[in-house]
């Protein structure tokens, strides 16, 4: 929940300091379905069974991070997916390599008030020979705050290119600010208009 | 609230649910859900 609060958050903060609302209805964004249904594979193994085979839920676990990784590549061109990319990339190359789970510090844990050694299938827990564990869950929103949970460097970087990706293309004022600074391809939103109708037809 | 702007808001929480939901799946964000 603390990532889905941050996510929000950081899109709401583009409308809140000037962001046009508008701007990210005509964004041109693909595949919009790709998302919601990759949510779904992911609540349904880890919260309905997640008892099931673990050879199928890790599988299922990884083609979420496939599709996930589809959505990103059809629709590259909008900013800050990027770092989006990048986060999931850490994300799902460390699951991948460490069989379907996201190794997790075990200081950070319980820091969060997590369980150290929960069962059943997790994606996210302590593994004894974790590979890459540093691009595991190493950081912790501790208790007693809000929302204790444990977070990643892929996470920093999703939710930092969300909230990104939301101000440069709503142009609010810090929009307005790091496409000057930023100079790059991500502050061109180009042509929402044409992408936008194109994209009504194809879903049509 | 105009058809326009009934549009402008459910074409702009489509996406902005879209994109958060590319979140939740790569950052683990459902798992609190």
């Amino acid at each position: 929940m603390l990532i889905l609060v941050a996510a929000v958050l950081g899109v709401l903060s583009a409308l809140v300091l000037g962001g046009s609302g508008r701007r990210l209805a005509e964004l041109p964004v693909r595949a919009l379905w790709l998302p919601p249904v990759a949510l779904v594979l992911q609540v349904v193994i880890i919260e309905i069974v997640p008892d099931g085979l673990p050879a199928l839920l890790s599988g299922i676990h990884i083609a979420t991070y496939v599709m996930a990784g589809a959505f990103i590549w059809l629709n590259r061109k909008i900013p800050g997916l990027l770092f989006v990319a990048l986060g999931a990339v850490s994300n799902g190359v460390t699951i991948a390599l460490n069989d379907g789970t996201l190794p997790a510090r075990a200081g950070a844990l319980k820091a969060a008030g997590l369980p150290v050694h929960p069962e059943g299938f997790v994606n996210s827990g302590v593994r004894a020979h974790a590979v890459l564990p540093w691009l595991g869950d190493v950081f912790a929103w501790p208790v007693p705050l809000p929302l204790a949970n444990v977070v990643s460097v892929g996470d920093v970087l999703i939710v930092g290119g969300l909230t990104y990706g939301a101000h440069v293309v709503c142009r609010s004022r810090l929009g307005r600010l790091l496409s000057r600074s930023s100079g790059s391809a991500d502050s061109k939103p180009a042509q929402p208009g044409r992408r936008a109708r194109r994209n009504s037809m194809s879903e049509a | 609230m105009s058809q326009f702007t009934k549009g402008i808001v459910v074409r702009s929480t489509v996406a902005a649910s879209s994109l958060i939901a590319l979140v939740a799946v790569v950052g683990a964000g459902w798992k609190w859900l």
